[in-house]
Parts: structure tokens; C-alpha cells; sequence
């Protein structure tokens, strides 16, 4: 199974890298959104995905062991990925938005002068 | 074209929605839940609601502007964090207390302020897109 | 009245910061009452001056600092209280005398602005205690000294000289902080009273050589030693009170200073002797050389600086008591006569227009006041009594004649340079003080009594001080032997006396005014040798190898910028991502082991393989379709397909959030996207396919970099940690909400700072308008 997920995340970089060497930037957008995704990916195998239990301690026990449930911790980082992600996926739309709305371009190469015309 | 029916619905919804936010709030340190996906939810039902009624219903509706519930949420972290100092401990450790048997302590407060914060952050930012943008009509 | 010193020095500082508030409410005589402050100073060091006990320091504490260890701590001894007195009192002659000077310049706020930060930076320099502090004081003097070079803004050569004096001083400035930082690490302290008290020296450590390389080139750079003497006639485009004040007490003067500080540091080893004896030497000759052969007033005066300094160094170099003695009092000396000298030359110069010396003569008659304070000044400098000039000469010559292996070439070349400076002297003396008959005398634009008094009180001053102290100089024998103290660590009892019997040193002494009188006699033909020389050493102009160096850096540097900052964004990628290739199939292939193991690894399930298959066919959909929607909603396909994914291993927190965030991003993207054009093919074939083979190679390596990421365990995991606590400390069963919001709650807090941070770009994006707005204007 691992070996089918390594696969699909790198089918997944791939994509996005792809993508970001568009001169679109709505293309440059969308990789970004594949490459965050496959990173995820790439930090919740890293906690094995051997074991499926859910990372909960039971009512009665006092402490969980890690043989029979998933890694808790690539999931805490994962978590916070995915709402930064949000942030950050809007806060590049606005930009892109902008960026659309002041130099009426939406071709990367338009933009490799610092200077507003 | 006003559609009624989607209308009742959808302002029916939003309640479901924060309600059921505030219930994964304070049932995550136990359960699944927590401050982000609590958020998440409160945020997608608000943004449910804009998109059948406009933006400034949305902001009618909270009654504060999106971005100072954005400041108070980091507030109340930050809080979370300052408490334990005046007790002597380095910041952000978890202090607790128990209150007819169930246990409180700062943690749980600075799961409300990401809970506040994602809550805001996402209102403030569709509010912000749908009015600019003119999604309003 | 230690305390009061240190806090006029701050008072200074505060001053020279007000100077904008300050000038306008003192209009044209912000000059003379701001003399008063250094003037304080300088009476409150003069206190000090006459009651501090040989072999003591007084050290004052400020309490303010970078770090504890690093506090400005400031002392007062005699090394100290010599350098500073000099500092403030000609510093508060120099600002009375620019009152006027300046009267008619624009820009005045700049000037004072600048040249009372300058005397402060330069106190600081002096009075400093931790090494770090003097370190900073001392880029202070730098920058500082380059806004006053470069006074005249707006012509193109005091903009130059400025440059050249900054850059030059910089690099010695940064070979002070490494050395500075190498002594502090090697002795365990950058307090200069701690390195004394312990006696330490580090002549034998092993990185005795680098930390004196450093020093050395930084105060050859400051104190304008050969090959870095170039910058110091240059300098001269600064106004004259700048060139008085450069060249009397302060900026070439550090130099010096600091090699007195860090004597009982590191004085006295073989290289330090060598180097310094032999750079000296150099400067002090050619310095001498090259003043015979000037025209301007002004020029002369700081070729000759060049040869004082470069005798100080060499003093210092020989490092016995009597030559540490000497430099001591040279450089009193020095700064009595320059800085009176270039006040005369800059009066001179405001009252006849020219500081050409073939032009001017006859002064004597005309303006006797500043001629004779500038007499006094030539004599001094020729090292003829009653002056302390002749005090100061004598005791160098003692100090060469007595140097045991090196006499034989110290004495030559010290009676060299010195005739040349008598025979210069007796020059300018000759060519524009006397009155001559088949020279007319120059035409005044005022006359001498309509001067405004305090004009002339800088120079004439200068030479009484010069000339009392020479009759009395008993008064500085305390002063030095405290001083010497503290240089040489040592106590060492100092008797100075004009007349010091007949003996070799004397000998010496008329010989080489005697010989300096040759030189005048014979001064066509020594001019035009001179001439010849300047000519010839003009191949190596060193100012202008030295600019077009830097224009050469500038352009090289300018054209390999534009090469690597070409400003399309694809090619930053390409670069990153190939150089990255690179590296990683390097490591990759060098770390070798397995790469992937069937019995360890999870069976395969095949309704999760089939919603990996589903996502995969979304995601290339998204990048080949042409449609903006079709893609966006194939991007919200693989966001669910992930989401199931994370479900099936058992992370539900997960799996709700990236639903959610998933249709959330998906939302907001349809609502931007809708005033965006649809795609469009803009790349060609051919670089669409380039770009493919680099995306599909950066996937096989990620695929690679999975596989063998799983079979690399550097450390223990902490989740067990986290399991084992999450309840019993946390007071929580969902063990990935306790690591959010307890066990890592700090990470947690930069998070959402960072969420606000995005959502208030996001607002301003959207609403802020920098064009509307300039355009509205």
C-alpha cells in the first residue's frame, strides 16, 4: 500500500510542478493547491499507515498505545496544514485578483519587470 | 427569484451549523473536534448563509465586523498563554481546575480563541471577496 | 566628576540629535553656544586632568547596554583623558570657529548635525571600556565623517573623496569586528580593564597573527598609512573646520589610539614591531616627500598629516618607554599645530580667495594676528623651541637614537623626514607670510581688524596652548606617566624639559635644520624633482585605480545580477527545482540500503487504491482541461479523495477539516475565478514538453523520497510521549486536539497569528488602492 501511495504522491508532485511552470497564473494556483495536498500526504505516511485505530485514548484507559492506532502527531501537523492552506489559498486568490485588475495580464511573463508602467 | 423554501432552510441551517461547531468545541479535547474544525464548520455555515443572502446579511447577522472577532480570538490565545505566567510557569502551560467534575483549564480557552479566530478569518475573508467582487445581487 | 564627563559626553551626543531644533532658535551663533558643551567637557577633563593619581583608572558604568555582558562601560585614565581633552577642546575651537566660517553656507543644520555627532562618536571611540562599544564609536567616526567629506553634495568631487574615505575606512571597520570578537573570544572578555587587570597578552596564542592582521589593517586604513594614505588628501574637499578638526584630534587620530589601547594586549611581538615599524616608516617618509611638491595650502597640510601619522605608527612600533613617550606627546603636539595651522589656511583662504602658495605673500604685513599664530604653529611643526614641537622632536630623536637594533634605519629616515618638514615649513613661511619684493602681496577682502575676533581666537589659541605648554611642560608629566602606565603596564616616571643639554639628540636637531634650509635654498630644483616623481607615481594614480576598481565591481556585479535575476518566474523554478534534483538523486543513490519491503509494508486495500486511481484521473484532468471550472472542481475531487483517504487510516479530524477546508477554498476560488480569463495555451510545444520531463523527473523523485524516507529513523519518535501524557497531564482523550492545543500550543499560536495575518492581506488586497490613489493626487 505504501508503495501505491509514494506512487500517487509523486504522480501528484508531478502534476504540480507541471502546473506551476505554466505561464498561467491561475495554472501557477492550482499547482499549489496539488503540491500542498501531496505534502500532506507525504507527512501522514510518514507516521505509517500500518496501524488504522483512531488516535483516541478509550474511556477507561489511562494512555493509548501507539501499537494499535495511527500517529497522532503528523495528524496535529497535518491539521493545522490544511487551515493554513485555506489562508494561504485566499490570500493568493486576492493577490491574483489584484494582480489581474492592476496590469489587465494574466501571463507570467508579463510580470518579470518590477516596475508599474 | 426568491426561493423561499431554500431560504428557510439555509437560516435554519446556519444555527444547526454553529450549534453543532460549539458541540465539537467543547467535546474535542475528548472526542473528534476541536478548535480548527469547529471553526471550519461555524465558517461554512456563515458562508451557506452569504451565498443565498448576500454578505451584508452575514455581517448583519454576527453584528461585529468579522475582523475584530479575527483580534479577539488571537486575544483569547494569547490569553491561554499569559495566564500561566501569573502563576509563575512559563507560558502556555496547561493549568487546571475542576469544576463538578469536569475538568477546565486554559487549554480548553485557547481552543475557543483558535475556534474565534478561524471563525473570523474566514468570514472576513469570503465577506470581503463577495463584496468587492459584487457576488451580492 | 567622572560621572559628569561621561554624561557630557552623552549630552553631546543628545545635542548634535537636537541640532534641528536646536539651530533655528540659535541662528547664526548656533556654533558658538554649542561650543559650550565641549567646552564644559573639556574643563571637567582638565579636573580630572590634574587629580588623577598615577596608576589609577576610574571606571564609570552606564547600566545600559546589548546584553549584561555588554554594557557601555566607559574609562577615564590617562590615555583617555590625553586623547579626550584634545577631542573636545579643539572640538569646541572648531565649532566657534565654523560659526563663522560657515556663515554663508547652506546647509548649516546638516554641518553641525553632523560634526557634533562626529565629536561624540569620537569621545565614545576614547573613553570606551568594552571593546564592542569602541568597535562602534568607531563605524560612527566612519559614517559621520563621510557626510562631512562629502559636504558639497552636489559636486562631483567631494562625493568621490567621501566615497573613497568611507569604503577604505569600512573595510578597516569591518577587520575591527572580527578582531574585536577574535580578542573577546580568546580572552573571555571584551572589557578593556579586565584584559589589563589580568594582564593579559596574546602574543603567544596561535591566532595571535590573524587578530593583528585585522587590527593592523584597520588602523592603516584609518590612520591613512601607506598604501591606504590616499584617502586622507582627498579629504581635504571637506570644509576646512571638517579638515581641522579630521586631521587635529580625531578620525586619523583612532587609529593611533587604539594601537596605544591594545598595546599591553598585544604590543611589542615581533610582527606587531615589523609591520608597524616598516608601514611608519614608509608613510612618514613619503608623506614628507610629497608635501615639497604641492601647490595648495591645504594639501600641504595633509601630506604632512600623513607623515605624522606614519611617525606615531612607527613610535608606537618600537614600542620602547621612550618612543610611546614620544608618540604621546607628538600627537599633542600635532594636533596643537595641524589643526591651528589648517584654521589659518581656511581664514587665509575666506580672506583673499585663493590657498595657492605661489599666489599668496606677503600676509605678515597684513594680517599679523593670524600670521603669527600661523608662525607659531611652522615652528612647532618644524620642531623648533620654544615650542612643544621642539619637546616632541627631541624625545623622538632620543627614542630612535636610543632603539637598539634598528637605529641604524629608524635615525636616517626619521632626520629625513623631518628636514623635509622644516624645509617645508620654512616654505610656506617664506612664500606667504614674508614680504617680498618681487612678489606682490596679495589683495584682502577685509581687513585683518574687521575679522570677526572669534575667527582668529581658533588658531591663536591653538599656538599659545602650543607655545605654554612648551615653556611649562612639567604639567604633562603626571598626565603621561599615568598614561604610560596604562600603555606600556608599567609605571614609568615622566620629566619633560625644553633644554635637555648638549648632547647627540641635539646634534641631530641642528643638522637637520640645517639641512632643512639646504632643502628650501635649493627648492626649484627639488620641486621640480618632486614634480617629476608626482608624475611618474601618477601611473599609479592610487585614488583613481582605487574608483575605477570600484566602478569595475559595480558593473561586473550589475551584469551577472541581471544574468541570474532575470525576472521570469518559470526559470526560477526550473533552476530550484533542477538543482534540487540534483542534489537529492545524489543523496538518494549515495545512501543506498532497500528501498521497499513487501513483508513490512500494509496489505493493499483495493477501495482506497480505487479512490487514489479516481483522484489521479482528476488531478491530470485539472491540468490538461482548458476549462477554469472543470478544473477547479477536479482540484476539489482530489481534496475529497484525500479526505477518504485520511478517513480509511483513521484520522477523522482530518478528514472533516480537509472536507471542509476543500469546499471552502473551492468557493471562494469559483467566486475569484469568475473575473479571470479562461486559460489560454501561451507556451510553446517545446517548452511544454521540457516542462514535463522536469515535473515527471521531480515526481519520480518524490515517489523515491517516500519510499526511503521510511526507512531512515534518526530519533525516537515522540508520540509515545504524546500518548502516553495526553490524558494524565493533558486532561484530554483526543490525543491530537491535546497536541494542538497544549503540548504544542506555542506552534499552534503562530499558526492562527499566521491565518490573521493572511485574512488581513486579504482585506487590504482587496480594498487598498496605491494607483486610484496617486492618480486622485
Amino acid at each position: 500500500m505504501e508503495l501505491v501511495i509514494a506512487i500517487f504522491i509523486g504522480l501528484l508532485y508531478a502534476s504540480g510542478v507541471y502546473l506551476l511552470l505554466r505561464r498561467s497564473i491561475v495554472k501557477l494556483i492550482l499547482g499549489v493547491f496539488v503540491i500542498s495536498n501531496a505534502t500532506n500526504l507525504i507527512i501522514f505516511l510518514s507516521g505509517g499507515i500500518t496501524r488504522s485505530g483512531v488516535s483516541f485514548i478509550g474511556d477507561e484507559a489511562e494512555k493509548a498505545s501507539l501499537e494499535t492506532m495511527t500517529d497522532p502527531l503528523p495528524q496535529a501537523l497535518i491539521l493545522t496544514a490544511i487551515v493554513i492552506g485555506l489562508g494561504i489559498a485566499a490570500y493568493i486568490l486576492a493577490l491574483k485578483y489584484k494582480y489581474f485588475e492592476t496590469t489587465g495580464t494574466h501571463d507570467l511573463d508579463q510580470l518579470s519587470k518590477t516596475d508599474q508602467k | 427569484m426568491r426561493n423561499i423554501v431554500l431560504e428557510r432552510i439555509v437560516s435554519l441551517f446556519l444555527y444547526v451549523m454553529v450549534g453543532f461547531a460549539l458541540f465539537l468545541l467543547f467535546r474535542g479535547h475528548n472526542r473528534p473536534g476541536g478548535g480548527f474544525i469547529a471553526g471550519i464548520i461555524a465558517a461554512a455555515g456563515f458562508l451557506l448563509y452569504g451565498i443565498v443572502f448576500g454578505s451584508e446579511k452575514v455581517l448583519e447577522k454576527i453584528r461585529v465586523n468579522p475582523r475584530y472577532i479575527m483580534g479577539s480570538g488571537l486575544l483569547i490565545a494569547l490569553l491561554a498563554a499569559l495566564i500561566p505566567m501569573m502563576l509563575g510557569k512559563p507560558p502556555l502551560t496547561g493549568v487546571w481546575t475542576s469544576l463538578a467534575g469536569i475538568a477546565l483549564g486554559t487549554p480548553l480557552l485557547f481552543d475557543i480563541g483558535v475556534f474565534v479566530l478561524v471563525v473570523g478569518m474566514i468570514v472576513s475573508i469570503f465577506t470581503n471577496i463577495m463584496d468587492v467582487l459584487k457576488w451580492n445581487s | 566628576m567622572e560621572q559628569l564627563a561621561i554624561v557630557l559626553i552623552g549630552l553631546i551626543f543628545l545635542m548634535g540629535l537636537m541640532v534641528p531644533v536646536l539651530r533655528p532658535l540659535l541662528k547664526n551663533y548656533t556654533g558658538r553656544i554649542l561650543a559650550l558643551v565641549p567646552f564644559a567637557l573639556f574643563g571637567a577633563l582638565t579636573f580630572l586632568f590634574f587629580t588623577l593619581p598615577d596608576e589609577t583608572a576610574r571606571i564609570v558604568e552606564t547600566g545600559f547596554g546589548f546584553l549584561p555582558e555588554m554594557q557601555f562601560s566607559f574609562r577615564i585614565d590617562g590615555l583617555s583623558l590625553i586623547f579626550g581633552m584634545m577631542v573636545s577642546g579643539i572640538g569646541g575651537l572648531v565649532l566657534g570657529y565654523s560659526s563663522f566660517y560657515m556663515a554663508k553656507y547652506a546647509g548649516r543644520t546638516k554641518f553641525y548635525f553632523f560634526l557634533i555627532l562626529f565629536m561624540g562618536a569620537m569621545l565614545g571611540l576614547v573613553f570606551a571600556d568594552n571593546l564592542l562599544a569602541l568597535f562602534i564609536f568607531w563605524e560612527l567616526t566612519s559614517i559621520t565623517s563621510f557626510f562631512l567629506i562629502g559636504f558639497d553634495h552636489d559636486k562631483d568631487k567631494p562625493r568621490q573623496a567621501a566615497l573613497q574615505a568611507l569604503l577604505i575606512t569600512a573595510l578597516g571597520g569591518l577587520c575591527l569586528l572580527f578582531a574585536v570578537i577574535m580578542v573577546g573570544n580568546i580572552a573571555g572578555t571584551f572589557r578593556l580593564s579586565e584584559l589589563y587587570a589580568q594582564g593579559i597578552h596574546l602574543g603567544a596564542h596561535s591566532h595571535y597573527q590573524t587578530v593583528f592582521l585585522l587590527i593592523f589593517v584597520a588602523i592603516a586604513t584609518k590612520s591613512a598609512q601607506f598604501p591606504f594614505h590616499f584617502w586622507l588628501p582627498g579629504a581635504m574637499n571637506a570644509p576646512t573646520p571638517i579638515s581641522a578638526y579630521l586631521h587635529s584630534a580625531t578620525m586619523v587620530n583612532a587609529g593611533i589610539f587604539l594601537l596605544l589601547r591594545l598595546n599591553p594586549v598585544m604590543g611589542g611581538t615581533i610582527a606587531w614591531k615589523g609591520a608597524l615599524i616598516l608601514t611608519g616608516g614608509i608613510t612618514m617618509f613619503i608623506g614628507a616627500f610629497f608635501s615639497l611638491g604641492q601647490k595648495d595650502l591645504k594639501r600641504i597640510l595633509a601630506f604632512t598629516t600623513i607623515s605624522a601619522l606614519g611617525t606615531m605608527v612607527m613610535l608606537i612600533g618600537m614600542n620602547t618607554t621612550a618612543s610611546i613617550k614620544a608618540a604621546l606627546i607628538f600627537f599633542i603636539v600635532h594636533g596643537l599645530y595641524k589643526g591651528g595651522l589648517f584654521m589659518v589656511a581656511g581664514i587665509i583662504d575666506k580672506n583673499t580667495g585663493t590657498r595657492d602658495i605661489t599666489r599668496l605673500s606677503g600676509l605678515l604685513k597684513s594680517m599679523p594676528v593670524t600670521s603669527i599664530a600661523g608662525i607659531l604653529a611652522l615652528l612647532s611643526m618644524s620642531g623648533l623651541p620654544p615650542m612643544l614641537g621642539f619637546i616632541g622632536k627631541e624625545l623622538i630623536y632620543d627614542a630612535k637614537v636610543q632603539m637598539p637594533e634598528l637605529s641604524w634605519l629608524v635615525v636616517p629616515l626619521g632626520v629625513a623626514a623631518n628636514m623635509m618638514m622644516v624645509a617645508i615649513s620654512i616654505l610656506v613661511f617664506y612664500e606667504i607670510f614674508i614680504p617680498r619684493k618681487n612678489k606682490p602681496a596679495i589683495p584682502l577682502f577685509h581687513k585683518e581688524k574687521e575679522l570677526p575676533g572669534n575667527f582668529l581666537v581658533g588658531p591663536v589659541v591653538l599656538a599659545l596652548v602650543g607655545l605654554g605648554l612648551g615653556m611649562v611642560p612639567g604639567w604633562l608629566n603626571n598626565i603621561l606617566s599615568n598614561a604610560m602606565f596604562y600603555v606600556q603596564s608599567q609605571a614609568v616616571d615622566v620629566h619633560l624639559a625644553l633644554w635637555h643639554g648638549f648632547n647627540q639628540v641635539l646634534l641631530l636637531s641642528i643638522f637637520t635644520v640645517a639641512m632643512g634650509t639646504i632643502i628650501f635654498i635649493l627648492r626649484r630644483p627639488v620641486g621640480k624633482l618632486v614634480g617629476i616623481i608626482i608624475l611618474w607615481t601618477d601611473q599609479y594614480h592610487l585614488p583613481e585605480k582605487f574608483n575605477n576598481l570600484i566602478s569595475n565591481y559595480l558593473n561586473f556585479a550589475g551584469k551577472h545580477t541581471n544574468r541570474i535575476q532575470h525576472g521570469y518566474h518559470r526559470y526560477y523554478l526550473i533552476t530550484f527545482f533542477m538543482a534540487t534534483l540534483l542534489l537529492i538523486v545524489y543523496q538518494l543513490l549515495d545512501a543506498g540500503g532497500e528501498w521497499f519491503h513487501p513483508a513490512e509494508s500494509s496489505p493493499v486495500r483495493m477501495h482506497v487504491v480505487l479512490v487514489l486511481i479516481i483522484s489521479a484521473m482528476a488531478v491530470l484532468f485539472a491540468v490538461f482541461s482548458k476549462s477554469r471550472l472543470s478544473a477547479i472542481v477536479s482540484m476539489g475531487v482530489l481534496g475529497y479523495g484525500v479526505a477518504v483517504l485520511y478517513m480509511f487510516y483513521g484520522a477523522v479530524d482530518l478528514a472533516i477539516t480537509q472536507f471542509l477546508a476543500e469546499t471552502i477554498i473551492m468557493v471562494i476560488f469559483v467566486m475569484v475565478i469568475f473575473y479571470l480569463p479562461d486559460f489560454a495555451v501561451l507556451s510553446s510545444k517545446k517548452s511544454r514538453i521540457r516542462d514535463a520531463i522536469i515535473a515527471l523527473a521531480v515526481g519520480a523523485m518524490m515517489t523515491m523520497v517516500v519510499l526511503k524516507a521510511r526507512f531512515i529513523n534518526m530519533e525516537e519518535p515522540i508520540s509515545q510521549f504524546f500518548a502516553e501524557k495526553s490524558f494524565l497531564e493533558g486532561h484530554g482523550r483526543n490525543i491530537v486536539n491535546v497536541i494542538l492545543v497544549d503540548f504544542r500550543a506555542l506552534d499552534t499560536l503562530g499558526e492562527i497569528t499566521v491565518l490573521a495575518l493572511a485574512a488581513a492581506g486579504v482585506f487590504t488586497l482587496l480594498r487598498f488602492n496605491p494607483i486610484k490613489k496617486k492618480s486622485e493626487k
